[in-house]
């Protein structure tokens, strides 16, 4: 059960981090929400305040409860290999989520 | 404007506390660790810290496009890059963090509670770290123009 757990979560946050990234990136199939005229749109045009949060976030958060699940749902069967697996996708899951932090904040300090 | 204003002050009530029970989390996960489990707080403060990350997120969600059009562009990129750089940065975070909470409720459930694992260690640490940085990120951001 313990094993089972942390493999699910591993995945999850894994997973969630690594869309994070790649929408954070390359801004890959970000939609965009246009507050001064209320419409969502996937290339804003010029000159237009144009919001990628929420639809970065949203998928973010969204995977990471969707994968999770999925990781118990189909979790290795024995507790040995679930736990080895656990700790594989937990050590990339924290490698990840540094790297998603460090990015952000670079990318914005950019802007000062 | 008045409905902004209560998702606001809603808003800052709910991420009151939610520092509060993130910050017990990781309290009562720390000492489990040493061998003084409490298993009944360990399973509650999860679910609360849950709770409450929704309902920050689902009031910030709804305030961020008044605040993005009349504050950040109407006067925080102009005035107070910093301040305007800060809250991105505090709601890119938020999102980081989501994950983090969920995977504190399943572990917290799946777990023995007299022994915590590293991964919920992790979680509860990380996430109080993130909410307090928040916290006072949003308490910095929102004084800039009161005092």
């Amino acid at each position: 059960m313990s094993a089972r757990g942390r493999f699910a979560t591993g995945a999850g946050t894994l997973a969630a981090a690594t869309v994070y990234l790649v929408t954070t990136t390359t801004r890959a199939g970000v939609l965009y929400y246009l507050p001064t005229r209320s419409e969502w749109t996937w290339s804003p045009p010029t000159g237009v305040i144009a919001m990628d949060w929420f639809a970065r976030s949203h998928a973010t958060l969204a995977v990471a409860a969707a994968v999770t699940w999925a990781a118990w749902r189909w979790a290795p069967t024995g507790p040995k290999a679930c736990a080895g697996w656990a700790g594989r996708l937990w050590a990339m899951a924290w490698l990840m989520l540094g790297w998603s932090a460090g990015y952000t904040a670079l990318w914005l300090c950019a802007r000062l | 404007m008045f409905w902004i204003k209560l998702g606001l002050v809603l808003h800052a009530v709910a991420a009151g506390a939610l520092t509060g029970s993130v910050t017990h989390l990781a309290l009562v996960v720390w000492r489990a660790h040493r061998g003084r489990a409490q298993p009944r707080l360990q399973r509650l403060y999860p679910a609360v810290a849950l709770g409450c990350y929704l309902a920050v997120y689902s009031l910030g969600s709804l305030i961020y496009p008044r605040y993005r059009v009349e504050v950040r562009a109407g006067w925080l990129d102009e005035h107070a890059a910093w301040a305007s750089v800060l809250f991105d940065l505090k709601e890119n975070l938020a999102t980081l963090l989501g994950p983090l909470v969920l995977a504190t409720v399943v572990l917290s459930r799946a777990e023995d509670p007299a022994r915590p694992s590293r991964a919920l260690l992790g979680c509860a640490t990380a996430v109080a770290l993130g909410v307090w940085f928040n916290a006072v990120s949003g308490l910095l951001v929102a004084s800039v123009r009161s005092v």
